[in-house]
């Protein structure tokens, strides 16, 4: 059959609409109008993105009040890490890909939950180094996301202060080691005012208690630098006591880091001389002894290096480094033309 | 384009026909049974051509007159409100061939579906079985061939006609009557392809 008989075919079929039929659809067609027309069904693929599109904006919801109450959703609770810091102290804490440095008093709680990191800080300061994803940080004020990979956080009774990056956050916690100090005991009141508030009073006595790991001999008719006071200009009796050392080296250390990423060495190494005086046997010592050994070690200063690092080795103080330290100790070695134990 | 359709359609005096369909949007249930009248006839014969002479015409009828008062809030007035009817008649035919070659079923042609009245009982016979090869034949084309096929071999549309008529692109139109020609050739009349 071609197409002209097809079309003949197709031709021949058209009969003319009768009365009936013309009258009956219209009844049909009066009534259909006259009743509300179905609700329009959606195809499945419509129907399925909607559905998929509501659970996971249920479950986004789920998470969002689960992580507000504190209470996990759905899969297991993970295991909860609560860190307290005495006054003063500063301790160094890692969960997989979180590092955090806190400064007492603190308090905090670490945990996972729906694979996402949750902080919660009741008081206290805490620099936080994170790789992963953004960190949920809750407080007793706030809540929020911090997306950068470094932060600081002080929590105290006025509120949260939180900075980001790694300046404002060496800075925040250096502002906070400053300001730590014990408040003064209430007294009688005097008749003449008492002098103001002097938040930069207690950095002199830091610095005071700073010099170089080598000192370098000073011209004897070379003038004292006003900020450095002498040291005997030690706090009387009754002024507040500083801070407490351990505290300035761990914020100096956190400044040190801080400077050595930004590729600044030369500060990083007046910082790290500083913590090793300030806490010579303190973990962040031994810490700071092989920093500052590896930077002696590549600006080429040799010597430096094996010294640092034979003292690293021979006080053991950080299990952790001595591996490292021996490695370094190699190198030094190799770079000399000697022969290194481990070879 | 309005002209092409005027073919299928005995078109009505436009200006009455915007007015019936202001007051049929309206509401007005009698300017609606106005526009069936002037439409239905027109709206029976684009089916028969493009389904068939099958006994669901007068459902497919209904369901194009129940689609236009849904749409007639839509009815922008820019084309013919014969081509609006057509177009709505022409996707009512694409779903129902769609629907039905799913369940197929051979065109069952009766006397009274012949245009020509004055055959002889041989004659119509002949005419009956003449159809129902050529019903067959398009039953092996997919919808869309199918409607394609005929807007342009029986209905003599332009391609520019038959695109707008389906909602699609000249060129597609073209390609649709082409691979219709094609399969037609290689299909014979119980539906099965050669």
């Amino acid at each position: 059959m071609n197409v002209p008989e097809l079309r003949q075919a197709v031709e021949a079929t058209v009969s003319p609409l009768s009365d009936i039929a013309r009258a009956s659809v219209w009844q049909r067609v009066e009534r259909a109008i006259d009743t509300p027309p179905p609700p329009r069904m959606r195809p499945l693929r419509v129907r399925l993105a909607l559905v998929s599109s509501a659970a996971v904006a249920a479950l986004a919801v789920t998470a969002w009040v689960s992580l507000r109450a504190g209470a996990p959703a759905g899969a297991a609770p993970a295991a909860a890490h609560v860190v307290v810091v005495a006054a003063g102290a500063h301790v160094t804490q890692r969960w997989e890909d979180v590092r955090v440095d806190v400064v007492g008093p603190a308090e905090l709680r670490f945990e996972r939950r729906l694979g996402l990191g949750v902080l919660e800080v009741g008081e206290g300061t805490v620099h936080v180094r994170h790789a992963g994803a953004p960190l949920v940080v809750s407080t007793p004020t706030s809540t929020a996301w911090v997306v950068g990979p470094v932060f600081a956080l002080r929590v105290h009774a006025q509120g949260t202060e939180l900075a980001s990056g790694e300046e404002a956050a060496a800075a925040l916690v250096e502002r906070t080691t400053f300001t730590l100090a014990p408040p003064p005991a209430p007294s009688v009141p005097s008749p003449a005012p008492a002098p103001p508030a002097q938040l930069e009073e207690p950095r002199p006595r830091v610095r005071a208690a700073t010099r170089p790991l080598e000192p370098a001999p000073a011209p004897d008719d070379a003038p004292a630098p006003d900020d450095v006071p002498a040291p005997e200009e030690a706090p009387g009796p009754d002024e507040p006591p500083g801070p407490d050392p351990e505290t300035v080296a761990a914020a100096a250390y956190v400044r040190a880091e801080a400077a050595m990423r930004a590729g600044e060495h030369a500060r990083a190494e007046r910082l790290l001389r500083e913590v090793i005086v300030t806490v010579p046997t303190a973990r962040v010592a031994a810490a700071a002894r092989y920093d500052l050994a590896r930077l002696a070690f590549t600006r080429g200063d040799h010597a430096l290096a094996r010294r640092l690092v034979d003292d690293l080795l021979r006080a053991n103080v950080d299990p952790n480094l001595q591996a490292p330290a021996r490695r370094l100790r190699c190198r030094i070695q190799r770079a000399a033309g000697e022969a290194c134990a481990a070879d | 384009m309005t002209v092409a359709i005027a073919r299928v359609s005995p078109a009505a005096p436009g200006g009455e026909v915007e007015g019936l369909v202001e007051r049929a949007v309206a509401g007005d249930q009698l300017a609606f049974a106005a526009i069936y009248r002037l439409h239905a006839d027109a709206v029976h014969r684009l089916l028969t051509r493009l389904v068939g002479p099958r006994p669901e015409r007068e459902d497919l009828m209904q369901e194009v007159f129940v689609r236009l008062h849904r749409a007639l809030p839509r009815y922008r007035g820019d084309a013919a409100l014969a081509t609006f009817l057509h177009q709505i008649a022409v996707r009512v035919a694409i779903d129902h061939l769609r629907a039905r070659r799913r369940r197929p079923e051979p065109t069952a042609v009766l006397d009274e579906d012949l245009a020509d009245v004055a055959a002889s009982p041989a004659q119509r016979f002949a005419q009956r079985a003449e159809i129902e090869r050529a019903m067959a034949l398009l039953d092996g084309l997919g919808a869309k061939q199918r409607i394609a096929f005929i807007l342009r071999e029986v209905l003599e549309l332009s391609y520019p006609e038959i695109a707008r008529l389906m909602g699609t692109f000249t060129t597609t139109a073209r390609m649709r009557v082409a691979a219709a020609t094609r399969a037609l050739a290689r299909i014979d009349t119980t539906g099965r392809v050669r």
